[in-house]
């Protein structure tokens, strides 16, 4: 539209308008978190594409149907991955009680993979699989960080916790991975 | 410093330094916390790798159409909207305007007569009875008359004078009189 001034609007004046059912808002609300949101979900969802792409279009869903329920005064990203955290946590639920009450997996971890050499992108696709093996709350931390690439304050907003805790967990979560992937081939990890 | 501010501080120098460019304190914080060289080698290698792994996903085209849907079927106006916001034709519009001017014209209501008010008025009347006693001071007898019988003469002689009334003697004047029957006889002065 020639005088469309969505792009220059903030997320939570689109908010608004599509409370008022505007289109246009939603879309553009769309295509500034899409992309990240299905990383998100992509990620957290064990990289079940079909998964995320299901989670990323009923959490806009969601989105329009509690649109009233937004506070303009509270950040959009942050209450919108507050919705996302919340889809995974039950779908972790859910997917516990399938394990519970279904066939034990193989063992795939980390550890059994046997990397020879931790070159460039041999390190990113051991990093990928170790961090499939991460608690929920380390890969929710993750997620948030490198995929969604939000900054440590809407990250500490949405976890509810200080920016702080936020630069200690994240230090924990490399620490961590560099245990996992260097405790069997340490010297190939030379920079 | 609290072990909060140290995980703060490496966190800080695993994306900021190599292992070479630490000062010698920093090193000596960096291997009680890592344990080796190698290690926090490989943590700032899995951090720098962390940013790079993005999956190169993007959202299916049917989201995107379904979610403007849902927004549209959401934004469905009410029966009263659609029915001002309905796209007449112009002949259409034409036609109606002149049903309305032919169905008034039919119902021209007929001028009625007049109509006739009945107005009932209240008002106080306060009734007094005339007095039925008349006091009415009157001389009676104004003039008393006194006559002189004269045997002689009937032709009057210079001598003979005939009396005329005095003052106090005079009598009761016609009018008077009538005045005064009338008064006793309707026993008011009206």
């Amino acid at each position: 539209m020639f005088f469309d001034r969505t792009g220059k609007k903030t997320d939570e004046e689109l908010m608004l308008q599509v409370q008022r059912g505007d289109k246009r808002a939603l879309t553009a609300l769309y295509e500034r978190y899409g992309t990240r949101l299905l990383r998100y979900f992509y990620r957290m969802l064990w990289k079940d594409r079909d998964r995320a792409q299901d989670f990323l279009h009923d959490l806009f869903v969601k989105v329009i149907e509690n649109a009233t329920r937004f506070q303009p005064e509270r950040k959009f990203s942050t209450w919108l991955y507050s919705i996302a955290h919340n889809m995974c946590k039950n779908e972790y639920r859910k997917q516990a009680f399938r394990k519970a009450h279904g066939p034990t997996p193989a063992d795939e971890s980390v550890e059994n993979l046997g990397y020879a050499a931790l070159q460039d992108q041999q390190l990113r696709d051991a990093l990928d699989g170790a961090l499939e093996k991460l608690e929920e709350a380390d890969k929710h931390l993750f997620t948030l960080r490198y995929e969604a690439e939000l900054n440590l304050e809407e990250i500490a907003a949405i976890l509810e916790c200080p920016e702080g805790t936020v630069k200690s967990r994240l230090f924990y979560l490399k620490k961590k991975l560099a245990g996992y992937l260097g405790a069997y081939h340490p010297e190939n990890a030379m920079t | 410093m609290t072990p909060s501010e140290k995980e703060q501080k490496l966190e800080h120098l695993l994306d900021e330094k190599s292992f070479d460019q630490l000062t010698h304190e920093e090193k000596e914080v960096v291997l009680q916390e890592f344990g080796s060289e190698e290690q926090y080698r490989l943590a700032r290698k899995i951090g720098q790798a962390l940013v790079k792994l993005k999956t190169g996903l993007s959202p299916d085209p049917w989201i995107l159409a379904s979610l403007q849907d849902q927004v549209k079927a959401r934004q469905r106006p009410s029966l009263w909207t659609s029915f001002f916001q309905a796209q007449v034709p112009a002949y259409v519009m034409a036609g109606a305007c002149l049903a309305i001017v032919v169905i008034l014209w039919w119902l021209k209501p007929v001028p009625a007569p007049p109509s006739v008010a009945v107005r009932t008025v209240r008002d106080t009347v306060y009734l007094a009875t005339a007095p039925d006693t008349v006091y009415r001071r009157k001389i009676i007898y104004r003039y008393r008359y006194r006559y002189i019988t004269v045997a002689a003469p009937s032709t009057p002689t210079p001598d003979t004078r005939l009396a005329e009334p005095m003052a106090g003697s005079e009598g009761v004047s016609m009018k008077d009189k009538e005045e005064l029957e009338k008064l006793l006889v309707s026993g008011s002065d009206k």
